[in-house]
């Protein structure tokens, strides 16, 4: 063989090689000119947004499907789906009123049917989150004049903020009634009474959303297209959004370090709100069964040697701030009114002291391990930060790394000491965040519970005590007390509040409306210019 | 011909007992894996319940005996249904099927491109023997042996991408832009210059040192030197002698090459976001996805197996002197 | 030692003793913990004093790289040592034994070069969970078949020798004719591809580091590259240095091997001519 031949084999290989069209089939045109080209990833498993909470099926499904209500940025909420609404004065009814001029995208008229329908059966079967609120209602059933009624067993405060699309979106009866869910060949073809249909799915490469054309509101939706693209690498969805490829990103696209720089560039605008119903706050999360960080000195100790500001500044390059207890001060009833916890070595130290825990001959005091989550180098620098941080008090932190199967096992099972953790607040202390710290809520297997074993009676009652009330001034007292004493217990080492904050070209206007920003229906959305 | 049919034969019943072996090596590494994926998948929705993870269970036989969940993969792998990936819902052959494509075409460019280079760089060696070319081109191979892949994509990231602006940096192609037929190869062509030169220069500097060694050889032979003698041109020595004779310890290293593509692959694609086999490996370790990773595993060895047989074939008709047994 | 008059085999051994020497003498030279975040992140190189820069939480790059030298030396020595083992032991008594002995060893080795080395060590480490032990234990896995292939090769080449016919005549055990006259003379070919496998092993481990399957408690050169990556566009030392380290080490790595090896087969051919 000689030169000629390998460089036909080249070209050969090149040439005839089999990859699959969609590479170089770019998304036809747009049938309208008033498109939004976006991002999602990583690229969802369904779009079904019954049966896949995940964040992407979410992002996109959001825009296909609706709940009762939307909520503003003050966490208020606002008609969709339901017209009115009114709660009776005792707290146990709610009664909602549903337009009677909706169509499925099939054509079909949405009705109460499709609420109880949603309700009763399809979604306690499919979602726990929302299994767990509806369980709390004694009946739901419709009344005439096309209203549906919410019979509860006991006042529960946070019910309205539980009928969104994230947690309540109204699927079709006629379409799943008496089959099985998961299996029903309409789940890929999703049909819902949003502002945009899907068009078509190319796998890999990017889902195309199209403005649905009987939506119940004359002249909305105002934008003709939306394709969510499917980019897997965080570089390449920075370059898109720099090069307007991309008009609309958020900030987990792309990697922390770019996010200020695409900030600055003349075309694209920081939009710093729609995160306000998810409100995260990350934590170190610490096993309080371990010896000695049983003890809430141990835990006081850690949070005094931990500079929150340092965190964010250097490892979240800005974008969040930092967390000061168990509730963002996004959420409601959110209170200043508790102890806090400075950078302070000294007092830190103390605190060790006063333990007894006194250092060896190689200033250690004591160790532990520190468990990786696995899901990028925001937590590798995390966890290495917290390393050098709690070595400044005489605490050796081992760095085990496992991956994503295995972290779920070990914070689960409580199979951990150290690791990092964070969950949605939802809007509502007692939707996101009674979870993590109330007695009957530990459950081992289960995520998302309180994994750290935390166990205070005191806050048992007042979290239960302020879920079962609508008084505002009631349970706005007994959240602070909460505060208060969940500040001074430290069960977990609350380190930042999380931001989301999305990258918007200046084509577009009024995409993020509500506080679920980014996964809003986009009815407003225009494209100017 | 009844030789190369028994060798064929032999081949694939070693095949077969290799890929079955490798199967249930790879069910048992697998099971060995603490973590529950049930618990990850329900996990990932958001929110978790036992119900919940009970389902999921259900659904994935999960819930079955260790030894019916083998037996069942054993038979459905002869059937090459590879499973469902879960955290997908789609068919695990299909999420490798499509992915194939992008990882072959990759390790295919890298392979031509590190014979031609390599054999070209070795040429010039011979001809400018013992002086700066032949030092430059030695010095150059020693370096690119000692560099590894992964960093030296990054350097050319940073050089002909952050710096330069000559070549994109990752991917596979421009997102956005509508391309005519011919425009969409070249910008494809533009995408694979980097990850196929990063995943060559290992072995250009192989190729380059063999080929040197070897013409060096072939130069001091009788029957060269007669050739030489009888005045045939020096380009038509070159290149219907010598590189036939210096080429059999290249075209034996070709399979040892073909084998190690696929690694290389992984930290290459890796590095340019490039959406093959190897990107897939990493992701699919990550989410802890079962299926799929028994998958990769079988498919990327049976492609090893099968890339040997092809250079042996190669071997047996450069030189049909080399009885490599099967 | 004739291998050090080429000036290939001199360079190659001087760079390793320098490599030899940062490994030993890291906190000597770099007293400062590589993992401390005490400067300004982000510095450039020869900014304030630190000739290689700092990194996203003000980490001194140039401490890094020293230190990396450590972890790796340990890492390469011992896989190789690992390597050697394994390999060694098994291509010995495939190439002695012959028979099903043989056809079954080989087959194992075939069977383990038939998967593809990077997947098989990113599959046993994520259940492993990756620490030194385990790390090294895997490229150990994936490197002792070609070791094994050369020392069967060896071993059947030497059997038929007289001095191995004599031994058994004697009525020698087996395995002390394995270790005290094949092992001996199959030695220096041996060791010319344990060496070359050190540099093998160094690449690998920061092939792994990079993925994000090193140990996490040790800064060594694969974890600053990994960790650097996608900071490119910012801050371009963080990969450049320790990447360059890297081939540095493996190069005087391959070059000592080479030289020393050229050397061993001249010997040989020398020998054989006589």
């Amino acid at each position: 063989m000689d030169r000629r031949s390998f460089n036909k084999l080249l070209v050969g290989a090149l040439g005839a090689s089999a990859f699959p069209l969609s590479w170089i089939a770019s998304p036809a045109s747009a049938s309208g000119e008033r498109v939004i080209n976006t991002i999602v990833n990583p690229e969802p498993a369904t779009l079904m947004i019954g049966l896949n909470q995940q964040a992407p099926t979410g992002l996109v499904a959001s825009k296909i499907y609706q709940g009762l209500v939307r909520y503003d940025f003050d966490l208020n909420p606002m008609p969709c789906l339901a017209s009115d609404w009114s709660v009776s004065a005792d707290g146990l009814e709610y009664t909602f009123t549903i337009r009677d001029d909706v169509l499925w995208h099939d054509g079909t008229p949405m009705t109460v049917h499709d609420v109880i329908f949603t309700a009763t059966e399809f979604l306690p079967q499919t979602n726990p989150r929302s299994r767990l609120i509806l369980g709390k209602c004694a009946s739901i059933t419709a009344s005439e004049n096309n209203t549906v009624t919410f019979r509860l067993a006991a006042p529960f405060g946070p019910f309205l903020l539980a009928f969104d699309a994230s947690t309540f979106p109204v699927l079709p009866a006629h379409l799943y009634e008496g089959t099985d869910f998961r299996s029903n060949p309409n789940n890929d073809t999703p049909i819902g009474t949003g502002p945009f249909k899907l068009a078509e799915w190319v796998r890999g490469s990017h889902i195309h959303l199209v403005r649905n054309e009987d939506y119940y509101i004359d002249d909305k939706p105002y934008v003709s297209d939306i394709y969510y693209r499917i980019i897997p690498d965080a570089a390449s969805r920075a370059l898109a959004l720099e090069n307007g490829t991309v008009q609309l990103g958020q900030a987990s696209d792309v990697e922390p370090m770019d996010f200020g720089r695409l900030a600055a560039l003349p075309n694209l605008t920081r939009i710093d709100r729609g995160y306000e119903f998810s409100a995260p706050i990350l934590w170190l999360e610490i096993n309080n069964r371990v010896e000695h960080l049983s003890d809430r000195r141990m835990r006081q100790a850690i949070m005094h040697a931990m500079d929150r500001n340092f965190i964010v500044d250097n490892i979240f390059f800005g974008i969040g701030s930092a967390a000061t207890g168990p509730i963002n001060t996004r959420t409601k009833y959110y209170s200043e009114n508790k102890r806090v916890y400075d950078f302070d070595l000294v007092a830190a130290n103390q605190l060790l002291d006063n333990m007894g825990l006194t250092a060896g001959a190689d200033g250690i005091r004591t160790r532990f391990d520190l468990i990786v989550p696995p899901f990028g180098e925001v937590f590798a620098r995390l966890s290495e930060y917290t390393r050098q941080a709690l070595r400044q008090i005489g605490i050796d932190v081992n760095l085990v790394t496992t991956d994503v199967a295995g972290f779920a096992s070990a914070l689960s099972n409580w199979d951990y000491q150290l690791t990092f953790n964070y969950t949605f607040q939802y809007g509502d202390p007692a939707l996101g965040v009674a979870r993590t710290y109330i007695t009957d809520n530990i459950v081992q297997g289960v995520l998302f519970s309180n994994t750290a074993g935390y166990s205070n009676p005191d806050v048992d009652a007042r979290f239960a005590a302020a879920e079962s009330t609508i008084d505002e001034t009631e349970r706005t007292h007994l959240y602070e007390q909460v505060q208060q004493l969940l500040a001074e217990d430290v069960p977990l080492g609350w380190l930042v509040e999380m931001e989301f904050p999305a990258l918007q070209a200046n084509s577009l206007e009024d995409v993020i409306t509500t506080a679920t920003g980014l996964n809003g229906d986009f009815e407003n959305a225009r494209v100017i210019g | 011909m009844k030789a190369t049919l028994s060798i064929a034969l032999r081949w694939l019943v070693k095949a077969i007992l290799f890929v079955f072996v490798l199967a249930s090596l790879n069910f048992l590494l697998i099971q060995l894996v603490p973590g529950d994926p049930a618990l990850v998948f329900a996990g990932s929705s958001g929110a978790a319940d036992q119900q919940m993870i009970n389902q999921i269970r259900a659904e994935f036989h999960l819930d079955r005996p260790v030894w019916a969940q083998y037996i069942d993969y054993i038979l459905r792998t002869a059937r090459f249904d590879l499973g469902t990936s879960f955290q997908h819902g789609r068919p695990v052959w299909d999420m490798i099927a499509e992915r194939l494509g992008a990882t072959l075409l990759l390790t295919g460019s890298a392979w031509g491109l590190s014979i031609a280079v390599g054999v070209a760089l070795g040429l010039v060696s011979m001809r400018y023997v013992g002086r700066w070319p032949d030092m430059l081109v030695s010095s150059l191979a020693l370096f690119l042996y000692a560099a590894p892949s992964f960093w030296l994509g990054l350097i050319f990231v940073l050089v002909f991408s952050i710096w330069l602006g000559w070549l994109p940096a990752f991917g596979v192609g421009t997102i956005g832009v509508e391309h005519s037929m011919l425009g969409a190869v070249l910008d494809k062509l533009r995408h694979l210059i980097l990850p196929a030169l990063t995943l060559a220069t290992f072995y250009i500097a192989i190729y380059a040192r063999l080929m040197r060694g070897g013409l060096l050889a072939v130069a001091q032979l009788d029957h060269i030197k007669t050739a030489r003698a009888k005045g045939v041109p020096q380009i038509r020595i070159v290149t219907h002698h010598m590189i036939r004779g210096a080429i059999l310890p290249v075209v034996t290293y070709l399979g040892f090459h073909a084998t190690t593509l696929i690694s290389g692959a992984v930290l290459v694609e890796t590095v340019f976001a490039w959406p093959g086999l190897g990107r897939l490996t990493f992701d699919a370790i990550l989410q802890r996805n079962y299926p799929l990773l028994m998958g990769i595993l079988l498919v990327t060895s049976v492609l090893v197996i099968l890339l040997n047989a092809l250079t042996d074939l190669l071997l047996r008709a450069v030189d049909p002197r080399t009885g490599v047994s099967a | 030692m004739r291998f050090l008059r080429k000036p290939s085999g001199l360079i190659g051994l001087i760079g390793i003793a320098c490599l030899l020497l940062l490994a030993l003498f890291a906190n000597i030279l770099a007293p400062a913990d590589p993992w401390a975040i005490g400067a300004r992140p982000l510095l450039a190189p020869l900014e304030k004093g630190y000739i290689f820069g700092t990194d996203s939480l003000g980490r001194d790059v140039a401490a890094g790289v020293i230190h990396g030298a450590r972890v790796s030396v340990f890492i390469g020595v011992a896989s190789a040592l690992a390597t050697g083992l394994i390999g060694v032991t098994m291509g010995l008594v495939a190439g002695y034994a012959g028979g099903w002995l043989d056809a079954a060893l080989t087959r194992t080795t075939e069977f383990f070069q038939v998967i593809p080395a990077i997947v098989l060590a990113v599959v046993v480490l994520s259940f492993a969970g990756p620490n030194m032990i385990t790390i090294i234990l895997v490229i150990a896995l994936i490197s002792w078949p070609p070791i094994a292939r050369l020392a069967r090769a060896e071993t059947m080449a030497l059997r038929h020798r007289e001095f191995v016919m004599a031994a058994r005549l004697q009525g020698e055990s087996r395995l002390s004719i394995l270790t005290g006259h094949i092992l001996p003379n199959a030695a220096p070919p041996l060791i010319a591809a344990l060496s070359l496998s050190i540099a093998t092993a160094i690449l690998t481990e920061s092939a792994l580091a990079f993925l994000g399957l090193g140990d996490p408690n040790t800064m060594s050169w694969g974890y600053m590259i990994g960790s650097g990556r996608t900071m490119m566009r910012q801050a371009w030392w963080i990969t450049a240095f320790p990447g360059v380290a890297l081939m540095l080490s493996v190069l005087c790595i391959n070059l000592a091997t080479g030289a020393y090896s050229d050397d061993l087969t001249q010997r040989l051919t020398q020998k054989g001519s006589q």
